[in-house]
C-alpha cells in the first residue's frame, strides 16, 4: 500500500530508472527531476541504479576511442571493382 | 584525374569512415558494406551534377545518410507491424513487475570498487564492449549512435524512423541490459573472488 502511494507520487522504480537515464542525457524537466530526487531519497535500489548508470556513462565514454572499425581490404577491392564496371 | 580514378580514390580516403558511419547505424557489417557500395556508385554516377561546394567527404556522407534513412524506410513494411516489433524488442517485463517495482533477481547490487583503477578499467572496458555487442536490434543502434557517436536524439529518431517515446524506451532498455550484463559478467566474478 505504502509502496503504491510512493510510486504514484514519486514515480515507480521503472519510471525512476527511465528518468535517471533521461536526466543523464540532460532531457528532464524541473518537475521530473524533483520527482526523481524524491524517489531516490526513499529508494536505495534506484539510487544504486542511478549511480551505476552514471558509472556506465563514464565507462562508455572511456571506451569510445577503442572503436576502430575498418572495412576489409577484400570489401574495398569489391567496391573499386563495382566502380570500374 | 578521370571520374573513375577519383571514385577509386574515395574508397582509399573515405572508405573506412563511410563504413564505420554505416555500421554504427545498422549494427551489421554486411548491410554497412552494401550501403557504402550503393553510396559510392550513386556518387560516381552523379559526379557531373556535383557542384564542388562541399568536400567529397561531406558529399559522400550526405548520400550515405540518405541511403541509411531509405534502408530503414524499406525495412519497415507496415506501420502496425513495426510498432509490434518495437514493443516486443523494448519489453522491459524482465526487469520490473506489473506495479513498476524491480524484479528481485534484477535489483541492482552494489559494485565492488577495486583499488587498482588501471587494471579495472582495462578489464571492465573489455566486458563492457562484449555487453554492447550483445545488444540487439534498434536498441543497439540507438545506443551506439547516442553514446559512441554523440548523435543528437532527434537525428537518431529520424534515421531509425521512430518516435521520441520509442527512442527513450530503447535507450532505457539498453541501459538496463548493459548494467545487468556488466553486473553478471564482471562484478559477480569480483564478488565471488572476494568471498574466497
Amino acid at each position: 500500500m505504502i509502496a503504491r502511494v510512493i510510486h504514484k507520487l514519486f514515480y515507480s522504480c521503472e519510471d525512476a530508472s527511465l528518468h535517471a537515464v533521461r536526466r543523464s542525457q540532460g532531457k528532464s524537466s524541473m518537475v521530473e527531476r524533483m520527482r526523481l530526487w524524491m524517489h531516490l531519497r526513499i529508494c536505495d535500489i534506484c539510487k544504486l541504479f542511478d549511480q551505476q548508470n552514471q558509472k556506465l556513462d563514464n565507462l562508455v565514454n572511456d571506451s569510445k576511442g577503442a572503436e576502430n572499425l575498418k572495412a576489409s581490404e577484400e570489401v574495398k577491392a569489391k567496391w573499386k571493382a563495382e566502380i570500374q564496371k | 584525374m578521370t571520374p573513375s580514378e577519383r571514385a577509386t580514390q574515395w574508397v582509399d580516403e573515405h572508405g573506412d569512415l563511410l563504413f564505420r558511419f554505416a555500421y554504427q547505424r545498422t549494427g551489421s557489417r554486411e548491410t554497412a558494406e552494401d550501403l557504402v557500395q550503393e553510396t559510392l556508385l550513386s556518387a560516381f554516377k552523379s559526379l557531373d551534377s556535383f557542384k564542388e561546394e562541399a568536400s567529397d567527404r561531406t558529399w559522400l556522407m550526405r548520400i550515405l545518410r540518405n541511403k541509411i534513412i531509405d534502408f530503414y524506410r524499406k525495412t519497415r513494411t507496415r506501420q502496425s507491424e513495426d510498432e509490434v516489433s518495437v514493443k516486443k524488442e523494448v519489453s522491459i517485463d524482465q526487469f520490473f513487475d506489473e506495479s513498476g517495482g524491480w524484479i528481485p533477481d534484477k535489483k541492482p547490487k552494489a559494485w565492488i570498487e577495486r583499488p587498482d583503477e588501471v587494471v579495472e578499467r582495462g578489464e571492465i572496458g573489455e566486458r563492457l564492449d562484449q555487453c554492447i555487442d550483445n545488444l540487439k536490434g534498434k536498441g543497439a543502434v540507438a545506443f551506439r549512435m547516442k553514446y559512441l557517436e554523440d548523435e543528437d536524439s532527434d537525428e537518431i529518431c529520424k534515421v531509425l524512423d521512430i518516435t521520441s517515446s520509442n527512442y527513450w524506451v530503447l535507450i532505457h532498455r539498453a541501459k538496463l541490459q548493459l548494467r545487468d550484463c556488466l553486473d553478471k559478467n564482471y562484478f559477480d566474478e569480483l564478488r565471488n573472488f572476494d568471498a574466497l
